[in-house]
Parts: structure tokens; C-alpha cells; sequence
């Protein structure tokens, strides 16, 4: 899976004051979740966690990199035909480092959190 | 031991079984390659790197059964963002608390440099004997 591109992975995105937040697309869905799993299909909580860390990328300094996935935490399943809504906010800036907090919703409840840590300038 | 086919343990079926054989099993630990050599992104070296442990838990004794699922990840990483070819996963158990399983996963390059890292907690799911 490429990274997802925000145009055809997200619909109503906004990116403000520190925080972004996307509708995932529902077909984008329905293609992560092929084979995963046959008659009881929900979204790989691995690319989940890329969703998020693509959905932070505005948020943070154009020359910084995801490192490290600090912890990311599955409440429930996300299924493709729900309506899945991600957010992400800058948690903290430091000199060479922006720490992510971003979650995602599914049938109007938390379903996944994680905190990404991006590393800058160096 | 002997060393089941991924495809015959997890239920992931298509292009989501990216794990092609084992390699190794022995004490708590597994070896396992990917059953593809094409373009990889790290959240689809993640989802390989869960699905290593999964097949590690599930053969363990008590494991878990395929319908386990992802509780957490924690500490996972980056190695490298992309990576082009064939990956090996390594995982052992870090450590087992009632019905949950966590392991610790390496996905490296075949001239083994690391690509990814991660600790992998496994959760028994739905339709699984108490």
C-alpha cells in the first residue's frame, strides 16, 4: 500500500491551528480490507496507524519523518462500510522532534489512538 | 517442531497473507519470509510484522486462535519508510498476561538491515473459547 495519497484516501479535510481531521473515503476502506478477512472484513490495524501518521503529515515541519509509532492502542474494529473519521493534533514540539496525538472514530466512537513521533532538522 | 504454512494458521487470505513460509521455530521464537519481493510502505511492514506474531502466539501452547486481534502496538521503529523486496520477520514472546500475548518483532532486509521494530500485543477476538 503506497502512503496514502490525501485526495483519494480522505474527503472533507481540514488542516487547522494544529490539528487535522479527514472522513476516510469509503472505498479507500473497502481496498485496505481486502483479505482481511474474508465474510468479516475490517481495516488492518497496521494501516490504520499509516492513516493516522498520513493524516499528521501537515501538521509537522516539511523536512520531518515519522520514527517511531510510540503506542497505539485498538478499542474496537473499524469496518469498511461505517463512517470512519480521523483527527490529529500536535501534542508537543520540541527542537528536533513533534510528538502526534491522533485517533480514529468509527460508528461515532474512539477506535484507535496512537501517539507518533516525528524527528526534524538533523 | 514442526513448521505449519502461514497460510494454513492465519486467515488472512490475498493480498493480505504476506507471510509465505516459516523459516525457523523454535523456544518462543520465529522466523518466518514474506510471501512478496515488491514495493513495501512500513504499515504494511507493521501488518507483516503482526501477522509474525499472531502465527508466533498461535502456535504456542494455550496460544491464541486466528481470530485473535491487534490490541496494541507499542515502540514501533522506522527504520526505513519504503523498502523494495523480500523481508524476513523474527519475533519471540516478550511476555504473556492471561489471554494476552505480546511479541517483539524485527523485519529486516535479506542483507539484514533492520527496517522495522516493533512490540506486538495480541488480544483473544471474537468467537474464541473462554
Amino acid at each position: 500500500m503506497p502512503p496514502a495519497d490525501p485526495e483519494s484516501a480522505f474527503r472533507d479535510l481540514v488542516v487547522a491551528d494544529g490539528a487535522a481531521r479527514a472522513v476516510l473515503r469509503a472505498e479507500h476502506a473497502a481496498r485496505l480490507c481486502e483479505g482481511h478477512f474474508p465474510g468479516d472484513p475490517f481495516v488492518p490495524g497496521a494501516l490504520l496507524a499509516g492513516l493516522m501518521a498520513d493524516l499528521a503529515a501537515p501538521l509537522v515541519a516539511r523536512d520531518a519523518r515519522l520514527v517511531e509509532v510510540v503506542r497505539c492502542v485498538f478499542r474496537a474494529r473499524v469496518v469498511p462500510d461505517e463512517r470512519i473519521v480521523l483527527t490529529a493534533r500536535i501534542a508537543s514540539v520540541a527542537p528536533h522532534e513533534t510528538r502526534i496525538e491522533a485517533e480514529v472514530r468509527a460508528h461515532g466512537r474512539a477506535a484507535a489512538r496512537a501517539t507518533l513521533r516525528f524527528a526534524h532538522g538533523r | 517442531m514442526s513448521r505449519p504454512s502461514p497460510a494454513s494458521v492465519l486467515r488472512h487470505r490475498g493480498p493480505a497473507l504476506l507471510l509465505e513460509a516459516v523459516e525457523a521455530l523454535e523456544d518462543g521464537a520465529l522466523r518466518c519470509r514474506s510471501s512478496h519481493a515488491g514495493s513495501w510502505t512500513w504499515p504494511r511492514v507493521l501488518e507483516g510484522a503482526a501477522q509474525t506474531a499472531g502465527l508466533l502466539a498461535g502456535l504456542q501452547p494455550g496460544g491464541v486462535t486466528n481470530a485473535a486481534v491487534i490490541a496494541e502496538y507499542r515502540g514501533v521503529v522506522i527504520h526505513a519508510p519504503a523498502h523494495e523486496g523480500p523481508i524476513h520477520f523474527h519475533a519471540h514472546v516478550e511476555r504473556r498476561l492471561l489471554r494476552f500475548w505480546r511479541c517483539r518483532v524485527a523485519a529486516r532486509a535479506p542483507d539484514t538491515r533492520l527496517l522495522l521494530e516493533a512490540s506486538v500485543t495480541l488480544a483473544p477476538g471474537r468467537g474464541t473459547a473462554p
